[in-house]
């Protein structure tokens, strides 16, 4: 966790694919502090968007981060998508759930609260 | 009763890994999971979303984690929650022979867990969501007739 779910209608090159995942990852981890090895992100295709988008970012993230860092983390996706993918800003979808970290298991433990990261790895230098 | 709520639980799954191969007894897993946690009448259905190769990252590198998105009762005790997030992870190394950071388990409360579904279909829109729902359930339901669980994949039908 995070999960960043990137839907489109046409599946994207797998070039383009390989870029995003990495952008989205240095950005999460760079407004965040999340380590690497957490970020997720999974494509999915042949997804009827709304009206006027051609492609959807919803992230699902460990909650407890405030709403600047939420508006920062929002921005910079949507502008590494807009630039990867060659899609109009405002023809991107974008939305995030939060949800408590207590409630992932990852590497069979449960997952630290945000700012906690340095610490768990610490602990858990095998996950 | 909370022993009689009906648990919707969706995996993710890579294409041509062992979880998929591995559906039914991962399924029996889970059922097993959730009666020894919230008692032996937890009804329980699990939908299988494959991914196929190449769409799926951990670390911008590509991924073979597979997910679990299995909600618990709104007001589980963390322990509780844990042990139950445990014997998920448990079950699916025993039983596809993978290592503990190929699996991910996100237990949240049954109304938390609606409210990410919800979100997450908000980013489907217009009258082709509703035929694209349509073909996913046939295309669910068909995979039940032929391999005996629900299937569908992150490539929509």
């Amino acid at each position: 966790m995070p999960m960043y779910t990137v839907s489109t209608k046409q599946p994207l090159p797998p070039q383009t694919r390989e870029a995003l995942a990495q952008n989205i990852t240095r950005i999460h981890c760079e407004i965040t502090g999340a380590p690497a090895t957490f970020v997720n992100v999974v494509f999915w295709t042949n997804v009827p968007l709304p009206q006027g988008q051609m492609l959807n970012l919803f992230g699902t993230v460990r909650g407890g981060r405030s709403d600047q860092k939420k508006r920062r983390l929002r921005q910079a996706l949507l502008e590494s998508v807009a630039a990867n993918t060659a899609v109009d800003l405002g023809d991107i979808g974008y939305s995030a759930f939060d949800i408590s970290a207590k409630c992932v298991m990852e590497g069979g433990v449960v997952l630290p609260e945000p700012g906690e990261e340095e610490r768990w790895l610490a602990a858990h230098p095998d996950v | 009763m909370l022993s009689s709520t009906h648990y919707v639980v969706t995996c993710l799954a890579h294409a041509n890994g062992p979880a998929l191969d591995k559906a039914r007894a991962l399924e029996a897993c889970i059922r097993s999971a959730y009666a020894a946690s919230f008692g032996p009448r937890a009804r329980v259905s699990c939908v299988w979303v494959e991914i196929p190769a190449g769409t799926a990252f951990v670390a911008g590198q590509p991924s073979s984690l597979s997910s679990v998105m299995a909600p618990v009762p709104d007001d589980v005790a963390q322990p509780d929650r844990e042990a139950f997030m445990h014997a998920i992870c448990h079950g699916w190394m025993t039983e596809t022979g993978c290592n503990q950071s190929e699996v991910m388990v996100v237990a949240l409360g049954a109304t938390r867990h609606g409210a990410h579904t919800r979100v997450s279909r908000e980013r489907l829109g217009g009258t082709a969501a509703f035929t694209s729902t349509a073909r996913v359930a046939m295309q669910m339901a068909k995979h039940r007739l032929v391999d005996g669980f629900l299937k569908t994949s992150t490539r929509l039908p």
